[in-house]
């Protein structure tokens, strides 16, 4: 599946409006927003008749439940796919299998970490209604996902200590781009914070950067952790270190650029498991065979130059520096 | 006291829609303590304890009520089981820390729940720790998710 999808739930009182755009979104938040109801409206409209249900969307929505979900999402394709969080299967690794090069988009509900999944930070929502929800009206409620993981502030933010997901070319560049930093690899996500925790002494500052295309299940641990118990800890997450590449000026390609700005469309659920996997395929497939060629595990001396250094930092947020 | 078992555990009731609509009693939609829940979280007055006025979903029955609420409610009246927790949005938590106070209760979370109180006694059991405060409960709870 490619594409954003707009989509439309409504009936007489409820009215939901919201974008799918990833193979995977997470819905979540405070009880009685309304997701649960989402869920039994799409069901119901699928398998009921005259259901005063209306739904617009250019790909069907179905709803997966019960013992027979393999069998379900087997038999389902170029559908968006809809699970409540009475599903424990979603956090199966055999879940995660199944969905895996699929021709379907998912959207979860669920509050718990997803570990065996890879999404996005910018695909967790919540639902937010708009207009007179308390009172007793008649009247349309217009839902629409909020991203509950906006944008970080940086505030001038200069870290002592850098500890990168990545062991290889991302760490490599990292820990020559700051060089005024200690850069440290947690060896994969689930590690990033344990990392902080094992070497953080007080009063210094940590950045993690991380893959925000694939670091969805982990991001919560740390924005608690950082809310709580170490404001000198930050998060860096771009979609991924091969997207900082594509999208600085060391390649001036209206193509490349085409495909940064409009991943949706090209990101193929079929070929590849999240972005930061199509960011990657795309970097490798460009520079093969010439001087930039990329290789994910050694980072190629052309971009520890200075020259291209400077052209993929800038586009670091503004207001943090090394 | 309330007591939190962070991830993976045996015998915890995680499936509390199906659950709270074929278990549950009358008589509890008529406690205090279930109609201030369901008037905060859900935003709904109880009527009768057949009959709940929603401000979206107009008149129900207490089986649409939203799952944090019915897990908040089996967690006062089916206190020997544990409920997921994580059907309960931040919330719910106040009112899972009020049910603390009044007798022993655990739950099950597999996400770090939002206890908006400036200091509380929380028994971690993955640790047995207690925990006072947010920090505490972060600190601790990040080594078991």
């Amino acid at each position: 599946m490619v594409g954003s999808f707009d989509v439309v739930v409504e009936n007489a009182y409820l009215k939901y409006t919201f974008r799918v755009q990833r193979n995977i979104t997470v819905i979540r938040g405070d009880s009685a927003t309304g997701k649960t109801t989402l869920v039994e409206m799409i069901r119901a409209y699928n398998e009921e008749e005259d259901t005063g249900i209306s739904i617009q969307c250019e790909k069907p929505l179905v709803v997966v439940y019960g013992k027979d979900w393999e069998n379900q999402i087997r038999r389902t394709t170029g559908s968006i796919v809809f699970i409540d969080e009475q599903s424990r299967f979603v956090k199966s690794i055999d879940f995660a299998e199944t969905i895996r090069r699929t021709d379907n988009y998912y959207v979860i509900v669920t509050r718990e970490k997803l570990s065996a999944l890879p999404y996005s930070v910018t695909e967790i929502y919540g639902i937010r209604t708009s207009g007179r929800y308390a009172k007793l009206v008649r009247e349309y409620t217009q839902n629409e996902f909020f991203r509950i993981y906006s944008s970080m502030s940086f505030d001038g933010f200069k870290p002592d200590v850098i500890i990168t997901e990545d062991s290889n070319s991302g760490f490599s560049f990292w820990k020559n781009a700051a060089n005024s930093c200690e850069c440290i690899s947690a060896c994969g996500k689930a590690n990033v914070l344990n990392t902080l925790k094992k070497i953080q002494v007080e009063d210094r500052k940590y950045l993690a950067i991380v893959d925000g295309a694939a670091f969805g299940s982990e991001i919560e641990e740390i924005i608690q952790y950082m809310k709580y118990y170490n404001p000198l800890f930050k998060v860096y997450a771009p979609e991924s270190f091969e997207y900082l590449i594509l999208s600085s000026e060391i390649f001036s390609s209206k193509e490349i650029d085409e495909k940064c700005k409009n991943t949706s469309d090209y990101a193929d659920t079929l070929k590849y498991d999240s972005w930061e996997q199509f960011y990657t395929a795309l970097l490798v497939e460009t520079t093969d065979g010439i001087e930039m060629k990329y290789n994910k595990s050694k980072l190629n001396m052309y971009y520890l130059s200075k020259k291209n250094m400077n052209m993929i930092l800038k586009q670091l947020p503004e207001l943090l520096s090394f | 006291m309330l007591k939190i078992y962070f991830g993976d555990l045996d015998n915890v009731l995680h499936n509390v829609e199906t659950y709270f609509n074929n278990q549950y009693q009358y008589a509890w939609l008529d406690d205090e303590f279930v109609k201030e829940v369901i008037n905060d979280v859900d935003k709904s007055i109880v009527q009768s304890p057949e009959c709940i006025l929603s401000p979206v979903l107009r008149q129900i029955p207490p089986t649409k009520l939203s799952g944090g609420t019915k897990a908040v409610i089996l967690m006062k009246y089916v206190p020997e089981r544990i409920i997921n927790a994580s059907n309960c949005g931040n919330n719910c938590a106040k009112w899972i820390l009020k049910l603390g106070e009044d007798k022993d209760i655990t739950i099950n979370l597999h996400h770090i729940m939002e206890f908006d109180a400036d200091s509380f006694e929380i028994e971690v059991l993955n640790s047995n720790f207690i925990v006072h405060n947010m920090k505490e409960l972060v600190n601790t709870a990040v080594d078991f998710l």
